[in-house]
């Protein structure tokens, strides 16, 4: 390893604390097995086929989201497409999700956790509901009625 | 059978070379030894991430997995597959930001909840620390900033990572890592002779 910029080489003496360091929090605080685990299954969920619509708006950036505002509104767009959701926190750490697609179509929208799946019917107004979202990634996929056109994905969040 | 080369050159165990890049090109047509290789290679920065911001063992198995999640819908566009760990690192770093103001809005107004969690960090315990010794370092650690614990916690963390790694993972300029590293090493070895020659913390 070649020596870091800056100017500061690295001495024998803090190599060594380093390396003891290393020891102790291997011991301490080891990676649990089972989020290793669970990171190897997730190329399951690559679809190249699918439409990814990126995170445009997140309520959470703004300053006014103070603390004891419990909802979330987020924005993701690809293309044409645009679904936004609404996160309130409902009890126990869960969630209700109030959606809406734009332009509005009927379909359905798959609510997509790291334990599985659900759907959810979109009205034809493009609005969607799901209950009782338990804290964790989500992801949702968008499948227009017709079927003729690809689904859209919107990107990963931590609810 | 060149390519059948090619790829054992990769993946074969005698071949410990890390060629993150690669890796990343090769998952996103669907190899799933590229993509084994790159959660072996970077568990441990990921988890160094969420314990530098102190997360509960859930909030961060959700950051780990969000971040994982956000590399495979994204693996057939990453425009520096060569710099895969500074994207993981910026990743986990934006998505623990998260999981934190989660956890202020679901905690009622009026308490701190950022003190809170600092001050309710449980020591580990005590049959884990085997040696006096690492007792010292980890107190140590604890009662350093929280810039030098979680620089140290990154450095120390394996597979040892670039310094671009480690200023995404800190969003800290590159150029200063070598002086704060010396700086942080040095405060940790300060701390540890003063806990081992005067009143030493106390015991639980």
């Amino acid at each position: 390893m070649s020596g870091p910029p800056g100017g500061a080489e690295p001495t024998q003496e803090d190599e060594e604390l380093l390396a003891a360091l290393r020891g102790v929090l291997r011991r301490v605080e080891p990676i649990p097995a089972d989020v290793t685990a669970v990171a190897h299954s997730l190329l399951a969920w690559r679809d190249p086929d699918a439409l990814l619509a990126e995170l445009i708006a997140d309520s959470r950036e703004l300053a006014a989201a103070v603390r004891g505002d419990t909802d979330v509104v987020l924005r993701f767009q690809a293309g044409d497409v645009e679904i936004v959701i609404q996160l309130s926190l409902v009890r126990d750490g869960k969630h209700r999700l109030i959606g809406q697609v734009e332009p509005a179509a009927s379909g359905m929208m798959q609510i997509r956790r790291a334990a599985g799946q659900s759907e959810v019917l979109v009205d034809d107004l493009g609005r969607f509901v799901a209950e009782a979202l338990a804290p964790g990634p989500i992801s949702l996929r968008w499948s227009p009625e017709g079927g003729d056109q690809p689904a859209v994905d919107t990107a990963w969040q931590l609810l | 059978m060149i390519e059948f080369a090619g790829w054992a050159l990769r993946y074969a165990p005698a071949m410990e070379e890390a060629t993150p890049g690669l890796w990343v090109v090769d998952a996103a047509s669907g190899s799933s030894a590229a993509w084994d290789r790159l959660v072996d290679h970077y568990s441990g920065l990921l988890w160094s991430i969420t314990r530098s911001f102190r997360l509960s063992p859930p909030d961060a198995a959700d950051v780990i997995q969000t971040t994982w999640l956000r590399l495979v819908e994204h693996l057939g566009r990453i425009e520096q597959p060569d710099r895969i760990g500074a994207w993981l690192a910026t990743t986990a770093r934006n998505e623990c930001l998260t999981a934190l103001r989660r956890n202020a809005r679901a905690t009622p107004a009026g308490s701190d909840f950022l003190e809170d969690v600092a001050a309710s960090d449980p020591p580990p315990e005590h049959g884990l620390l085997t040696l006096e010794r690492d007792t010292a370092l980890w107190t140590a650690l604890e009662s350093l900033s929280e810039l030098c614990r979680s620089l140290l916690r990154i450095l120390a963390s394996e597979p040892s990572l670039s310094y671009l790694e480690i200023g995404a993972a800190l969003s800290m300029p590159v150029g200063s890592i070598g002086p704060s590293r010396a700086r942080c090493l040095d405060r940790l070895r300060r701390r540890m002779v003063g806990a081992e020659t005067g009143d030493p913390a106390p015991r639980p």
